[in-house]
């Protein structure tokens, strides 16, 4: 993998490398700097060249000027035809004339010799010319004193002795016609002259040398521009001309600015008619004059700036030598300067470029290969040996002993694993012994997921008391199949912690405590299970000791629930029991008699006596106060927990202590008792009842137990229901009122109605419940209000909607010894004025009428006062009552209603009321009246009003009297 | 990296650097071939001497150069007084001055101003004492300034002086009047000799009088005042030390005076052309003294009209002395090093000692006409056996330049302070008042005067004293 990344990345370097190279065409940006520079360099040196051939050199105009002006006078003063210069001797005078101006020129000029050749003839009829032919050796330097740097190649004798110039070792006096006729430089321009005749002018026909040439005698070469000297009769003369040394030229074509280390030519060349170029000078080392004029140098480009020759071996930067105007006679004659190098030379950068290039992308390749191979090879290999120890080592399930690779970064760190692996292992090792040696068993297991292997201490499944479990090759199914079916048989609950506390009963009895938690650490999942019976046990001691009572020992409050709990949570331990709640009867009597300590000295002896009677293992506690909880557990049957019952029941009885007065005093105490798994198999319930059951004895008989009664416990949780439901009522003022007629006898016509209570709430249906309820809880003022209010208001209705008659009188039952408050009255007032002159306010007997509280109801705010005795003959005080009450009206009650007809003391009993009644202006009314015997009878004694089913029903809306009884009126009355 | 790869990195990377360390110690030298050693020498070299010089160089650049890392660039400045000004431009470092050469071709006195200025390089120590021994002493002491064996200038080559005879004219005046060599050998016999000529030649057109011709002409005057005076028993420059003390006395300057200025004025002597050489050329004289540097400037043909010249043979004879002394001049310039970078002076040493070594020095000796400057090269002997290409001509010059050196005293002046204008004096005071008054005489005699007539007015010792006094005053400026 690495391997190939490797390759890839360095094919992609290479690739990069070349790439840019090739598109950035480095390579032929750095030729044709090379040509450019090479180019540049020669354009320079060929306008230096030019300036110093064509306009310094060449420029004869004064010396010719004064040469001519020279002859002139000459010719004058020594009255010769210009044709005897040329005569031998004919011109020696005017040389030596003009000597100091040619020196001067020379000098001024900086070239390497001027010479002048006096000559009249046509050329080539000449054996000898007269002139002069001078040379400076240093003409760069300054002139030298005394011309000490001037040597004379030709004079005449007489210039020579003149004595200042020093003649050089092939100083002749005259010319040769080698030397002078035969030379170019004499014979082209003079030829020029004269065939241009006198129409052209000296300079147009000078001429500068195609060919270097030497002066016999003499070996440097030179080459030389001349011009014809022209008399202005158009005489040709001779020639005036500036010499220029090939050494002297070469040291002003420096080649070695060419190129470095000399490797460069400069090439002073004419072209030929063929088109080639003709060597003149050269100088550098490039090439020796001989090649230069060997090989074929042509122009490779139209502009003719760049030569080569046939073989390419060298290049060639040329610049045109301007020398000669448009049309003048030598125009033809091309100069150009050559600037030459090798192309290796030229090109020796990029050459090297490339080739350093090419070494580098080799070697780059060469070295990235070998790296990659030798990384690879020596990386990979060593990793395979290690990788493959630790397979075999994994297989033989030893610790993998890792051998060294030679890598030290990777031997260090095999080193570190080996030492690691090592220390996990001594470490492991080290647990493992620690855990063997601790007195707490501890086992675990590690799940992993996407792995069906399971990591299972040994120790695991027989701790969870699961023998036989292959553990060496237990799969995740497996192992979490035999995990459950070993959770479902032991108790758990889970720790504050949130681990697992497993309950293991044990073969001997005891039990064993195991806690398990687990914990997911990535994708592993660790589980843990430990003994912690020991630590269990010790927490429960010292629990025990923190629950328990000081006084007596026992559990407190906190330590049975806890027991209790637990033993409820195992079913088969339990089996039958018994929870017995018992209270101290005359605790709080004896406290206030013989003092606290007295009292605890009873508790204590209680306890002693419940802890002593009752068989071992029986939850004793105490719940505070003189209050006892006594659990009998894992009986077989009821009945054996009874007999314990009524030994400890005997056994209380028996108890005896002396009080400090002396006294003998024995132990009392309440209980009572709730089966399990009877009654209930809750503690909470358990307890309910059986301190129902102790209270019902406490209410009743003390000093007993009693048994959990059901039924007694249906009625008080019903009693309760309507307790509850009697305030829900309160609170919602959800009675309402039903209305009886009462009629009267004379003419049954409807005399008024009574306002009776009716309840309508799922468990209180019974307004006399309501009472009762109202009470027992101190609620009848409410009950009084919400009687008046809604009494009123429903009758105020009925008025309104035409069902009652205004004239009838609205009867209300107020309770004898209850008031609305004033408050309440005033509202009462406000909202019911109307109705409050037909009120008539029924007391009901009682015990002892309150006159107090009547005398209040009567002075009510627009209340008329008028009251009418309920249930006159009931029982109660009835005379002392109608005697203090002094009502309008007496209700005579029901039970002496009843088959009235049938019983002569009850109808005495009307017949005294009647009269005594009437006797006051009373009015008596019958009420519940249920047959027709009976009102027949009522009639006959004479009451004045008439109630009761037979008549008319209660109703929302009070129905009509009915039919029977309106006949019988009807009869009474025809008969009466 | 292993530990053991990288020592094996480290191996390779401490030889690499050892062996160049070797290489950079093993070389007793200072140079590097493979970074040449770049050396400038001036000379004033021309004509024959220079090309000799430089394909000497060439031969030097191409072999031990090349293997030892030294490039020799040679320029020649032309001419001695252009060499010099240019040296003192360069030392001064005037504007557009080159910069100083690491060698130039000087004469004692530019070595000496040269070396005031602290620019030369003693040599002393880079000669060992076998190397020292096989010059010739007063070469070597030439560059002794101080006195205590420094070596200020470097002998390469030394001219002496030499008579050139034009044999086929002389043969002629010598069968005519049994003139002969020995009559060459002395200055009085040299003067009578010329005197004969004169007249032997004045005779030759009988019709025509006061045509005789010189034979005899001189160039460096100054060599002749010196040398003649030493040979008069007189150092005319004695210095010791910085000071130079004058010794012109008036005998010695007398005979100086009879023997160039009486027969240059009669026309016996001549001195025309601008060198001697030029008047042999044109036959103005047939015999001069000169350096046996110029003999190669010696024609073969005289020309004595512009269509009138006839081919000659040339005799070299030992410069004429004033009996008394064997004393000859030494001259030519030795080479002086400047101050540079020890490389340099190195390779500057190393340069000079190459081309002093005999073959190659006898070789130039040949192309140029210069004398070896060790006693080994300086036998007729060891030039013939040389196996260098020697022209008669200048084995005849290098043969009597032999016997001069080893039949003499060589004699040179001692480089002092103005010692330069001190020899121009020499030079100039007698040949210019020779060669003006001369002119005066060949006025009067083109007028009709009679020679004797003529030169009478420049014979009288008034003329003498005048001289005298005027040139020892100038000359006094000088001593100190």
């Amino acid at each position: 993998m690495a391997f190939h990344s490797l390759l890839v990345v360095l094919a992609v370097e290479l690739l990069i490398m070349a790439g840019s190279l090739m598109a950035g065409g480095v390579i032929q940006t750095l030729n044709r700097n090379s040509r450019d520079i090479l180019a540049k360099q020669v354009e320079n040196r060929c306008s230096y060249l030019t300036n110093s051939m064509a306009l310094e050199w060449s420029d004869l105009d004064a010396i010719t000027d004064k040469v001519n002006a020279s002859a002139q006078e000459y010719l004058k003063a020594e009255k010769m035809a210009p044709e005897e210069l040329g005569r031998e001797g004919g011109s020696v005078l005017l040389i030596n004339e003009v000597c100091q101006d040619l020196i001067d020129t020379m000098y001024s000029k900086q070239v390497s010799g001027i010479f002048m050749l006096i000559s009249t003839q046509p050329a080539g009829s000449v054996e000898t010319m007269q002139g002069i032919y001078l040379r400076d050796l240093d003409p760069s330097s300054m002139p030298s004193d005394l011309h000490a740097d001037i040597l004379v190649e030709r004079a005449p004798v007489d210039v020579v002795r003149a004595g200042y110039l020093a003649t050089d070792t092939g100083w002749q006096p005259v010319f040769s016609a080698a030397d002078s006729a035969e030379q170019p430089f004499f014979r082209k321009p003079y030829q020029a002259a004269v065939e241009g005749n006198g129409r052209l002018s000296a300079e147009a026909c000078g001429y500068w040398t195609t060919e270097t040439y030497t002066l016999s005698g003499d070996n440097r070469e030179a080459i030389a521009y001349s011009r014809p000297l022209v008399l202005p009769d158009g005489t040709v003369y001779g020639v005036l001309g500036v010499e220029v040394l090939s050494d002297y030229l070469k040291t002003l074509l420096p080649g070695s600015e060419l190129m470095e280390n000399n490797r460069g030519s400069y090439l002073l060349a004419c072209s030929t008619e063929e088109g080639g170029l003709t060597p003149v000078v050269l100088s550098g080392e490039v090439m020796t004059r001989e090649t230069s004029e060997e090989l074929r140098f042509t122009f490779t480009d139209q502009n003719n700036t760049v030569v080569a020759d046939e073989d390419n071996k060298y290049y060639g930067a040329a610049g045109n030598i301007v020398l000669y105007s448009r049309n003048a006679p030598f125009d033809a004659d091309k100069w150009y300067l050559v600037g030459f190098a090798e192309q290796k030379d030229l090109f020796a950068f990029s050459l090297l470029m490339t080739r350093t290039l090419v070494f580098s992308f080799v070697g780059m390749l060469f070295i990235g290969l070998i790296g990659i191979f030798l990384v690879s090879y020596h990386l990979s290999k060593p990793i395979h040996m290690l990788s493959d120890e630790v397979e075999k080592a994994k297989q033989m399930g030893t610790l993998p002993s890792l051998p060294s690779t030679g890598i030290r970064e990777l031997d260090q760190f095999s080193g570190a694993m080996e030492r690691l692996q090592q220390e996990v292992t001594d470490s492991a090792t080290r647990f493992m012994q620690i855990i063997k040696m601790s007195s707490v068993d501890l086992a675990g297991y590690e799940l992993k997921e996407g792995s069906d292997r399971v990591y299972v201490t040994d120790n695991y499944f027989p701790l969870m008391g699961e023998e036989n479990v292959d553990i060496d090759n237990l799969t995740m199914d497996r192992f979490c199949e035999i995990k459950m079916k070993v959770k479902e048989n032991l108790i758990s609950r889970t720790a504050e912690d949130g681990s697992t506390i497993y309950t293991m009963p044990q073969e001997d009895g005891r039990v064993r405590y195991l806690r398990s938690s687990t914990t997911q650490d990535g994708d592993r999942l660790v589980g843990l299970l430990e003994d912690v019976t020991a630590s269990m046990l010790e927490k429960k001691q010292i629990e025990r000791e923190r629950d328990s009572d000081i006084l007596t020992k026992l559990y407190g409050r906190q330590g049975f629930r806890r027991e209790a709990e637990e033993l409820f949570a195992q079913p088969g331990v339990m089996k039958h029991a018994a929870l017995l709640m018992i209270d101290l009867d005359n605790l709080k009597t004896t406290n206030d008699r013989f003092g606290h300590n007295f009292g605890d000295l009873y508790i204590q002896t209680a306890a002693r006596c419940f802890q002593e009677n009752t068989p071992e293992g029986t939850l004793c506690a105490r719940m505070g106060g003189d209050e006892f909880l006594i659990l009998f557990y894992g009986f077989d049957d009821q009945e054996s927990i009874r007999a314990c019952l009524d030994k400890l029941y005997l056994a209380i009885g028996e108890v005896e202590f002396i009080l400090p007065d002396g006294r003998n005093m024995g132990l009392s105490a309440s209980g009572g008792y709730a089966w399990y798994p009877e009654d209930s198999d809750d503690l909470p319930s358990l307890m309910k009842y059986s301190d129902f059951a102790m209270y019902q004895v406490k209410r009743s008989r003390k000093g007993r137990l009693r048994e959990f009664d059901h039924e007694a416990w249906e009625q008080q949780v019903s009693e309760d229901q309507s307790r509850i439901e009697f305030y829900q009522m309160l609170d919602a003022r959800k009675l309402f009122y039903h209305y009886q007629p009462i009629f009267r006898a004379c003419d049954g016509e409807a005399y008024g109605y009574e306002a009776l209570m009716r309840v309508d709430m799922p468990g209180l249906r019974d307004p006399g419940l309501v009472l009762q309820i109202a009470r027992e809880e101190g609620l009848m003022n409410e009950i009084e209000k919400l009687t008046m209010f809604l009494a009123s208001e429903r009758y105020a209705e009925l008025l309104e909607q035409g069902a009652v008659s205004p004239e009838s009188y609205l009867f209300i039952n107020s309770i004898a010894n209850q008031n609305m408050t004033e408050e309440d009255e005033r509202e009462y007032h406000e909202r019911f004025a109307k109705i409050q002159d037909r009120l008539i306010v029924e007391i009901t007997e009682t015990e002892n009428l309150d006159m107090e509280m009547i005398r209040k109801k009567s002075t009510a705010e627009g209340f008329t006062g008028v009251f009418a005795l309920d249930d006159y003959g009931s029982g109660y005080n009835s005379e002392i009552n109608l005697l203090k009450l002094n009502p309008c009206y007496v209700k005579v009650d029901v039970s002496i209603v009843r088959d009235i007809d049938a019983d002569e003391n009850k109808q005495q009993i009307v017949k005294n009321i009647v009269e005594y009644a009437h006797g006051r202006n009373m009015k008596i009314i019958a009420e519940g009246i249920e047959t027709g015997a009976e009102l027949k009878k009522l009639l006959e004694l004479n009451v004045d009003l008439l109630q009761g089913f037979f008549l008319a029903r209660p109703g929302a809306v009070p129905p009509a009297l009915s039919e029977d009884a309106r006949l019988l009126l009807w009869d009474q009355r025809q008969g009466g | 990296m292993t530990s053991r790869r990288r020592k094996a990195f480290l191996t390779v990377f401490c030889v690499g650097s050892l062996s160049i360390a070797a290489a950079g110690c093993g070389s007793k030298t200072p140079l590097d071939p493979k970074n040449p050693t770049s050396i400038t020498v001036w000379t004033y070299y021309n004509g024959d001497q220079l090309g000799a010089f430089d394909s000497m160089v060439e031969e030097f650049n191409e072999t031990v150069g090349r293997e030892e890392g030294i490039v020799v660039k040679s320029v020649s400045q032309g001419s001695v007084n252009d060499l010099e000004a240019n040296v003192l431009a360069a030392v001064q470092g005037e504007v557009g001055a080159d910069e100083v050469p690491n060698i130039f071709m000087a004469y004692a006195d530019t070595a000496y101003e040269i070396d005031q200025m602290g620019q030369v390089v003693d040599l002393k120590d880079y000669l060992t004492e076998e190397e020292k021994s096989a010059y010739i002493d007063s070469y070597l002491k030439e560059g002794d300034f101080g006195g205590t064996g420094e070596i200020k200038i470097f002998p390469t080559a030394k001219a002496f002086e030499v008579l050139v005879l034009n044999k086929t004219d002389w043969d002629v005046f010598a069968a005519a009047t049994g003139a002969d060599y020995d009559d060459l050998s002395d200055m009085e016999g040299l003067t009578a000799t010329a005197k004969r000529y004169y007249e032997w030649t004045d005779a030759q057109t009988p019709d025509v009088p006061n045509d005789g011709r010189a034979l005899f002409g001189r160039d460096a005057m100054a060599n002749y005042m010196l040398i003649g005076s030493m040979q008069l028993g007189q150092e005319i420059f004695e210095v010791s030390g910085e000071k130079m003390t004058l010794h012109f006395d008036k005998a010695v300057a007398r005979r100086l005076w009879d023997n160039y200025y009486i027969p240059f004025v009669k026309g016996y002597f001549a001195a025309t052309g601008r060198f001697r050489s030029d008047d042999m050329k044109t036959g103005n004289i047939i015999a001069c003294v000169g350096s046996s540097s110029g003999v190669s400037f010696f024609p073969e043909v005289v020309s004595v009209s512009d269509s009138e010249s006839y081919p000659i043979e040339m005799d070299v004879l030992p410069c004429p002395k004033f009996e008394g002394g064997d004393y000859a001049v030494q001259q030519g310039a030795g080479m002086v090093v400047t101050r540079g970078a020890e490389p340099e002076v190195y390779a500057c040493v190393e340069f000079l000692k190459w081309f002093t070594a005999d073959e190659r020095n006898i070789k130039f000796s040949a192309d140029s006409g210069y004398l070896p400057v060790t006693r080994t090269a300086n036998s007729r002997d060891a030039i013939a056996g040389s196996g260098a290409q020697i022209s008669d001509r200048m084995l005849k010059t290098l043969n009597v330049g032999v016997d001069t050196v080893n039949g003499n005293e060589l004699y040179t002046t001692k480089a002092f302070a103005g010692g330069s204008q001190a020899r121009n004096v020499l030079e100039y005071s007698l040949s210019d008042k020779a060669a003006a008054d001369r002119e005066i005489v060949v006025g009067r005699m083109a007028q009709g005067m009679s020679m004797e007539e003529a030169v009478a007015e420049f014979e009288l010792d008034d003329n003498f004293d005048a001289w005298y006094e005027e040139t020892l005053r100038r000359l006094q400026e000088f001593a100190q």
